[in-house]
């Protein structure tokens, strides 16, 4: 999915085509090898009571090491994401411009990321981690793979036409020259690195930059300006930002949810469900949100959710002669709401970043998304037509084994929900489980999935978590550099005091209309790692229950990552509904206006989050 | 807009303090959290030596600036000042240091002070200055002993007999609690609690305030006075901050960190007693086992380090000659 596209050529002609497969290849053989890391160590404790040392180490380098030649594939085949709007109203000569200086800073951020990281590796050659491996390995691997995203991108830059080249490259050496010029002539009135950084960060982004390169880009610019910090520093945070054996769940449940469109489940459900309710008034929009229910109760992401469930019902409305722009809409929608269904990429962020428990947190979402979920169904039946006679007509691809697939979709949710509950393994350690499950069902009772496909799934899922992590790695090297300045306390502070003398509400009021605002200009993880540990602590000490906040700061966000007119969520979704952002705008407003209303219930009646967690001793 | 007005609020601070970065692991709690503690005393004697115009010390709670082995590299380097932790995390720097973390080598942390006193210390301070940049200002306690809470009582070898307990992700101390009789589990700090409410996990070892603070007593009801390590809190120095500062500023500063110290260490030996208390309070039961059969088992950890690391004879000597 590209949104701001900078790449101009395709990924088939590209002179660095047989670099391309080998960074899927070592991209999706270090997620597989993850994941046997993962199982072994689990059954080794379990079964033979003999926990494996390493295990959690390897786990995590193995992670890292993907992620970053994931994050390279993804550059290559320009499926990075960034805000499109602000450049998309330039002229062209101009917006030419502007993405060729893109291209020029992707090339030298990669850049610098691959040497910092060598560099990092080489510094702590000797040193060791927890299980007392050596620390390096995780630094060489992250730099390797930079490395590639560097030549990608150097690659990216040389196919743009030559004028355009030449102009980026001129445009960039001017401003960094005036700015020296600057410092060297009245150094006195140049603004701090703190505005410098600023300044930098907001022009690249709604120039068009992709997320986690402008966020990378900030921490350099003030690392550059402020000059005592060492340039490893940057790295040592980028490679810490994802360097958590929590966030493996991640990757282990994109897997799930390609693996789960690969192995015959996601037709099958979904089909039941057009059987089931399909017929019904709204019948269409119904199966619609109760689509987006189950596969975000098994899936971790929201962007294959929303593949998988548009690809099915988004031709289906067509057909049914539905206003697509209306389904696209409604599709977005139903992806905020199954924003708190576990399991879920950013309530795992959160809870890894703020230091929540992640299975409370899963537990906290279930209600909220319950409710959002009937509202939308209720919508859907009020305003909703019977399906046209003409539908049944259609011709319905047949589908073998129907009510296996369901039931094999629901032992899946089945094994997540109460996999844990067992004592067999952590939650963490389930998602891995669940990839495996989907591996055995998916080629040993449907026989759907060959070793081609499984490749493919693996190849997709590195590079899709790589795309995600990336973004959570340069967020974290920013929030350090934040953290430095100790901007989050004094956030805090001022915080506390407008709460202080206005009242709780205010200030989750506040926490709303941020993660809304940031949610729509970031993409959502980078808004949550950035904000999550800057709000929580506050909305604690004003007697906030941390698992309840938690849910209202993920919601928010997920109404800013779909709200037009720069959510990228809802750019997404169009791409895969083949539908103008301009057709979705009305309908949207409407759905994410029925949502808010909902959010504001979800935020002032504590209960609905926290009941549930309470009751099962959270 | 916050954005934009931070740099305002920040700019405020005098351009005249020297400012210090001081980094603890643990969350900002004045009484459980031995980093909040230690910070605290060291603000009241940086004003008590006169110096609390000149030093600005800011403390970053909670991992803020990362986990604890980059927080190390970042000392290091010279980002972050002053760090407060175990002494485990510089052993991944520099091997030697490990020997604190060995089972049963110390006998409490009264004999730990005589013993560091007589100098056992000093062999491992110069170690960590030379091959890391690394002073160790002054050492403390952290706060209690390591002991075993599980879910069954545990009084001797067999009791603990392939029990799945979480240990620190450390090879020294993993290898202690495998020699103590159990299937020891590194496991990452965030997933103790629901690993133990599962039953992935039969129990853990860690101090009183730690298992207090955490809420461990809510899933495992049996804490065993194992007390197998006694590993000392370091206040970690950078070598390039120590360089920086002109001497006269830097003998006044290292004075005010040390008396901290000292008035951390009463504080801790007060603290554990407290949360000892708290978790009996809390519906625990604290069992007293036969430490010498479980000190028995671990004795040829420090025998088999010795013959990797000869230099850590000296140590570990003197260390054993000091009476409590
Ligand atoms: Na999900
Ligand atoms: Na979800």
């Amino acid at each position: 999915m590209s949104v701001a596209a900078i790449a101009t050529r395709s990924s088939t002609d590209r002179i660095t085509a047989p670099l391309l497969a080998i960074s899927d290849a070592i991209a999706a053989i270090l997620l597989a090898a993850d994941l046997v890391v993962v199982c072994v160590s689990v059954l080794a404790r379990f079964l033979f009571n003999a926990p494996v040392e390493w295990s959690d180490d390897v786990a995590r380098g193995l992670m890292v090491g993907s992620s970053f030649f994931g994050a390279a594939s993804a550059l290559a085949r320009s499926e990075n994401l960034g805000v499109a709007f602000f450049v998309n109203m330039l002229p062209p000569g101009v917006r030419r411009v502007v993405d060729a200086v893109g291209a020029l800073l992707v090339t030298i951020i990669a850049g610098t990321v691959a040497f910092n990281a060598i560099k990092m590796g080489w510094l702590t050659t000797g040193q060791t981690s927890g299980s007392g491996l050596p620390l390096e390995w995780t630094f060489y691997p992250m730099g390797v793979g930079a490395t590639f995203m560097t030549i990608f991108a150097f690659e990216t830059l040389c196919g743009r036409p030559l004028r355009d080249m030449v102009a980026g490259i001129v445009v960039t050496a001017v401003i960094a020259g005036l700015y020296l010029a600057w410092d060297a002539l009245a150094p006195s009135s140049v603004p701090s690195s703190q505005t410098l950084m600023l300044i930098g960060f907001f022009l690249t982004l709604f120039g068009g930059l992709p997320i986690g390169f402008a966020l990378a880009l900030a921490a350099l610019i003030f690392i550059w300006v402020e000059g005592t910090l060492p340039g490893v520093i940057f790295a040592q945070q980028m490679a810490r930002g994802i360097d958590n054996f929590v966030l493996l769940a991640i990757p282990f449940f994109i897997l799930v949810g390609y693996l789960m469109e690969a192995n015959g489940m996601s037709v099958r459900l979904i089909e039941l469900l057009q059987r089931a309710v399909g017929r019904m008034r709204g019948g269409l929009n119904v199966v619609m949100v109760m689509s987006m229910v189950l596969f975000s109760g098994i899936s971790g992401s929201k962007m294959a959710d929303v593949a998988a469930v548009g690809s099915v019902l988004i031709p289906a409305a067509r057909r049914s002669r539905q206003n697509p722009g209306g389904a696209v809409a409604l599709l977005a929608a139903s992806a905020v709401m199954a924003e708190t269904i576990p399991p879920c990429i950013n309530l795992i962020i959160l809870g890894f970043v703020a230091n929540l428990s992640i299975g409370g947190l899963f537990v906290a979402g279930m209600l909220p998304a319950a409710l959002m979920a009937l509202a939308l169904i209720a919508v859907s039946i009020i305003f909703g037509k019977r399906p046209a006679a003409n539908v049944e007509a259609e011709p319905r691809a047949a589908v073998s084994g129907l009510w296996t697939g369901a039931i094999a979709s629901f032992g899946l949710i089945f094994m997540i929900f109460f996999g844990f509950k067992s004592g067999f393994a952590t939650a963490t350690e389930i998602s891995a489980f669940a990839a495996v499950y989907a591996i055995a069902v998916g080629s040993l009772l449907f026989r759907e999935l060959g070793v081609k496909s499984l490749a493919h799934c693996f190849v997709q899922s590195a590079v899709r978590s790589g795309l995600v992590l990336f973004i959570v790695a340069a967020a974290q090297s920013l929030a350090f550099i934040l953290t430095l300045q100790q901007v989050p306390h004094a956030v805090g502070e001022l915080m506390l005091a407008i709460s202080g003398s206005h009242g709780v509400w205010l200030f989750m009021l506040l926490s709303i209309l941020v993660l809304v605002v940031m949610g729509s200009v970031l993409e959502g993880a980078a808004a949550l790692i950035i904000f999550g540990p800057l709000l929580l602590p506050v909305a604690v000490k004003l007697g906030i229950d941390p698992l309840h906040f938690g849910v209202v700061l993920v919601i928010a966000m997920g109404l800013g990552l779909f709200a037009p007119p720069l959510g990228l969520g809802l750019y997404g979704a169009c791409l895969i509904g083949n539908v103008p952002i301009e057709q979705t705008i009305k309908p949207i407003a409407g759905y994410l206006g029925l949502l808010l209303l909902c959010l504001l219930v979800i935020a002032f009646v504590p209960a609905i989050s926290t009941a549930l967690p309470h009751a099962l001793g959270y | 807009a916050w954005l934009a007005a931070a740099p305002a609020i920040i700019g405020r601070a005098e351009a005249a303090a020297m400012k210090m970065r001081c980094s603890s692991s643990l969350p900002n709690d004045p009484k459980y959290a031995n980093g909040r503690v230690y910070y605290d005393n060291l603000v009241k004697s940086l004003k008590a030596n006169g110096l609390g115009e000149q030093i600005e010390v800011t403390f970053f709670p909670d991992n803020q600036l990362g986990q604890e082995i980059d927080v190390i590299n970042s000392v290091k380097l010279g980002v972050i000042d002053l760090m407060v932790s175990g002494s485990s995390i510089s052993a991944n720097l520099v091997p030697l240091v490990g020997t604190f973390d060995l089972g049963y080598l110390f006998t409490s942390y009264q004999q730990q002070t005589k013993a560091f006193d007589a100098g056992a210390a000093k062999p491992i301070e110069d170690a960590l200055l030379k091959g890391a940049g690394i002073h160790i200002i002054a050492w403390a306690y952290n706060f209690g002993a390591r002991s075993v809470l599980a879910k069954k009582p545990v009084k001797t070898p067999e009791d603990l007999a392939g029990l799945k307990i979480r240990t620190l992700p450390n090879p020294i101390i993993t290898e202690c609690l495998r020699l103590m009789g159990a299937a020891a589990t590194p496991l990452a700090f965030g997933e103790i609690y629901t690993a133990l409410q599962a039953g992935v996990l039969d129990g853990l070892e860690h101090d009183p305030p730690t298992i207090m603070a955490s809420k461990f007593y809510e899933t495992a009801k049996h804490y065993a006075l194992t007390q197998h390590i006694f590993s000392p809190l370091a206040v970690y120095f950078s070598d390039t901050t120590f360089n920086r500062m002109a001497p006269k500023l830097r003998d006044g500063f290292l004075d005010a960190a040390k008396t901290a110290a000292t008035d951390t260490r009463a504080h801790g030996l007060a603290v554990e007693k407290e949360a000892l208390a708290s978790l009996v309070e809390k519906g625990i039961t604290v069992v007293e086992c036969d430490k010498e059969a479980f000190r028995k088992r671990v004795l040829p950890q420090t025998d088999n380090f010795i013959k990797a690391r000869p230099e850590a004879k000296a140590v570990v000597d003197l260390i054993r000659a000091t009476q409590a």
